[in-house]
């Protein structure tokens, strides 16, 4: 059983203040990822477990045991750096072999635990080789089989994937998810800033945000702005920084006013049009200035939609990528663009389209950021 | 003709007319090196009789006479002295280097900002004084002073700090998890990845105690003790006056051969200095 528990772990550099009030707790087994936009100190929290970093207030605890005032190589973790930072004066197998060496393991063991690493991780072949003959790919499996051999209590995964190209960082990806599952109990830790590896790695999702962005706005009091499973994140952000946050492109957010309330949900009036969101109405009052939060994907501007159409507006920019198109849409007397992504390829700059808001896809914001509960459950 | 030829045809002959000048600027570099080593393999009665660059027959007869002569030990004189500064200097500033680059502490900016200010004062202003303090230490007229004077060299430090100033902090972190202490970290990961730095500064340091002409004349008054430099120019003197051209010129050829050799030993880390961490990311 590997739990990871942070308690109010905050860190002031001179004058910056880098982490606020982190409170978190990472189960056994389970795979947490730090998300957040640069500067938010992800990867100094993971710095902070690791113990490459030790100036923070607060407590750090893994299996109940503080590790906060323990060196980095007793805390039984193992880190993945996102520059892999092999040593490039040894082979694969004397890099993968260098820790356990210096703890005076049997030679035997030790060779076992190489091969082992190596077979998961498909360097046989390339295990008395330096790494500067390898391609970055597999020196980035050097560095998770550099980790691996030590058999810590947690992985700690900074970026890793963020120095390789497109198609390997989807192959590594999926080979971490499985390492993932064959770790049986050892905790994951992994930052990154793209939003596809934290959305299919993550069980667990942890958003932080600077603490100079730390306001009323972002509906948090920390640098931790929403912790949740990553459907959780999507579905339901807490608050506008989580919805602006997470998804690619992010929310569409869009001032509105409440014009009516009722059980099933709350009406609001967007430029003299109405739109129902199926959002609880706990608090509200009529009048009230709001944010209205739409997904892209979520805008309805396919073929059929003029029958029921809410809202009109003009193509002012198209992104052709392949699978979906994204359209940046001027909607009359809003000065935000407004995305929408749809199928339809026959859509160009200059027409003007029928949309509407689905009521079930509706988010809805008060003035100091906190959403509203949604009604329907994902 | 098309413009892409056009502009192929430009690089062709730029490239030419460069490699042009390289070449004449190598045989020009070559030049005094051929005729020292053939005026060292002619008698002293072709020397003075005959015009040929070419020397008749193959004579070694200046070797031989020179390796008779006190100048094996100068040689030796000048190996050790050179080998002993080579180490403990590399030794030395590296340790300085790595700290200004690596290691916190009050007053490291201080510090590197007062070996920039040294660094611009010219050896000749601190010669006497550096002379008057080594001879009330009693050693004047020692190796010991020429070694002690040359540990430090701040050109060195100056290098190995920003050698170390870019060197990858993540794989130093990646020791420390690996449960490395410091002094650990540095010496079995940091002096591995450092050596075509180490090896560049070995070259520089080297043949700058080698080539010195200066201080062995200022500190050292024995012939027994002398440098190579010093006992080659006393003997140059002592030769010319009989034109032994050929002694001198094989004498200049012997004392270049140790720098010859250390730079080609140290040559493959020497031009990777550039590439030290490849294959660490």
């Amino acid at each position: 059983m590997t739990k990871v528990v942070l308690r109010n772990i905050s860190l002031t550099r001179g004058t910056t203040e880098i982490l606020r009030d982190v409170n978190l707790s990472v189960e056994a087994g389970e795979f947490c990822v730090f998300v957040g936009p640069s500067g938010c100190g992800k990867s100094t929290l993971l710095r902070l477990i690791a113990g490459l970093d030790e100036d923070a207030d607060g407590e750090i605890e893994i299996d109940g045991v503080p590790i906060t005032r323990v060196p980095a190589a007793k805390r039984n973790v193992a880190m993945v750096f996102q520059g892999y930072a092999l040593y490039p004066h040894m082979t694969v197998y004397d890099n993968m072999a260098f820790a356990l060496k210096r703890t005076g393991m049997p030679k035997a063991e030790i060779a076992a635990r190489v091969a082992e690493a190596s077979r998961i991780l498909k360097l046989d072949d390339y295990l008395h080789r330096k790494p500067g003959l390898l391609s970055g790919g597999q020196r980035q499996r050097v560095a998770i089989g550099r980790a691996i051999v030590k058999k810590p209590k947690v992985f700690l995964f900074d970026e890793p994937l963020s120095n390789l190209d497109a198609s390997l960082r989807v192959e590594t990806r999926v080979e971490i998810a499985k390492l993932h599952r064959d770790m049986g109990s050892a905790s994951m830790l992994y930052v990154t800033h793209d939003q596809v590896e934290a959305l299919t790695l993550a069980d667990k999702i942890v958003l932080l945000c600077p603490v100079s962005q730390i306001s009323a706005q972002a509906g948090a009091a920390g640098s931790v702005v929403q912790i949740g499973r990553p459907m959780d994140l999507y579905h339901h952000p807490a608050n506008l920084f989580a919805a602006r946050f997470i998804g690619t492109p992010g929310m569409n957010l869009l001032d509105a006013k409440v014009a009516s309330l009722s059980e099933h949900g709350v009406e609001v009036e967007l430029q003299g049009r109405r739109c129902h969101a199926d959002v609880s109405a706990d608090g509200l009052a009529v009048g009230e200035p709001v944010t209205l939060g739409i997904r892209p994907e979520h805008v309805d501007c396919g073929a059929g939609t003029a029958v029921d159409a809410a809202l009109q507006a003009q193509v002012a920019h198209v992104e052709a990528l392949g699978e979906h198109s994204v359209l940046y849409l001027k909607l009359p007397g809003v000065t935000a663009q407004l995305l929408a992504k749809t199928l339809d390829e026959r859509v160009s700059v200059g027409d003007t389209i029928d949309m509407r808001f689905p009521r079930q896809a509706v988010h809805l914001f008060r003035a100091d950021g906190r959403a509203q509960a949604r009604l329907r459950a994902h | 003709m098309s413009a892409n030829r056009q502009k192929r045809l430009g690089e062709h002959l730029a490239s030419v007319s460069l490699h042009s000048f390289l070449v004449f600027y190598g045989v020009l570099t070559l030049i005094p090196f051929v005729w020292a080593v053939l005026t060292s393999l002619k008698s002293l009665n072709e020397i003075a009789t005959s015009d040929a660059i070419l020397p008749v027959a193959l004579n070694l007869g200046a070797y031989k006479q020179i390796l008779q002569s006190d100048f094996t030990t100068w040689f030796f004189n000048s190996m050790k002295v050179a080998l002993l500064v080579t180490v403990t200097s590399v030794f030395a500033n590296t340790l300085a280097g790595y700290a200004l680059a690596r290691l916190r502490f009050v007053g490291r900016g201080g510090v590197f900002q007062a070996l920039l200010l040294i660094i611009m004062v010219p050896s000749q202003v601190t010669m006497i004084p550096a002379y008057l303090v080594v001879a009330r230490l009693g050693l004047a007229d020692t190796h010991s002073a020429l070694v002690l004077t040359s540990i430090v060299s701040i050109s060195s430090i100056f290098m190995m700090r920003q050698f170390f100033i870019h060197f990858p902090a993540d794989v130093e972190e990646a020791a420390k998890l690996d449960g490395c202490s410091p002094i650990e970290t540095f010496v079995r990961i940091v002096l591995p990845m450092a050596l075509p730095a180490l090896a560049t500064q070995a070259i520089f340091i080297f043949m700058g105690v080698w080539n010195e002409f200066m201080k062995p004349l200022l500190y050292i008054s024995s012939v027994d003790n002398y440098m190579l430099t010093q006992g080659l120019n006393a003997a140059a003197k002592q030769y010319e006056k009989s034109a032994a051209w050929n002694i001198i010129m094989a004498g200049s050829i012997v004392s270049i051969v140790p720098i010859l050799l250390i730079y080609i030993g140290l040559n493959k880390y020497f031009v990777n200095i550039n590439d030290q961490t490849a294959g660490s990311k």
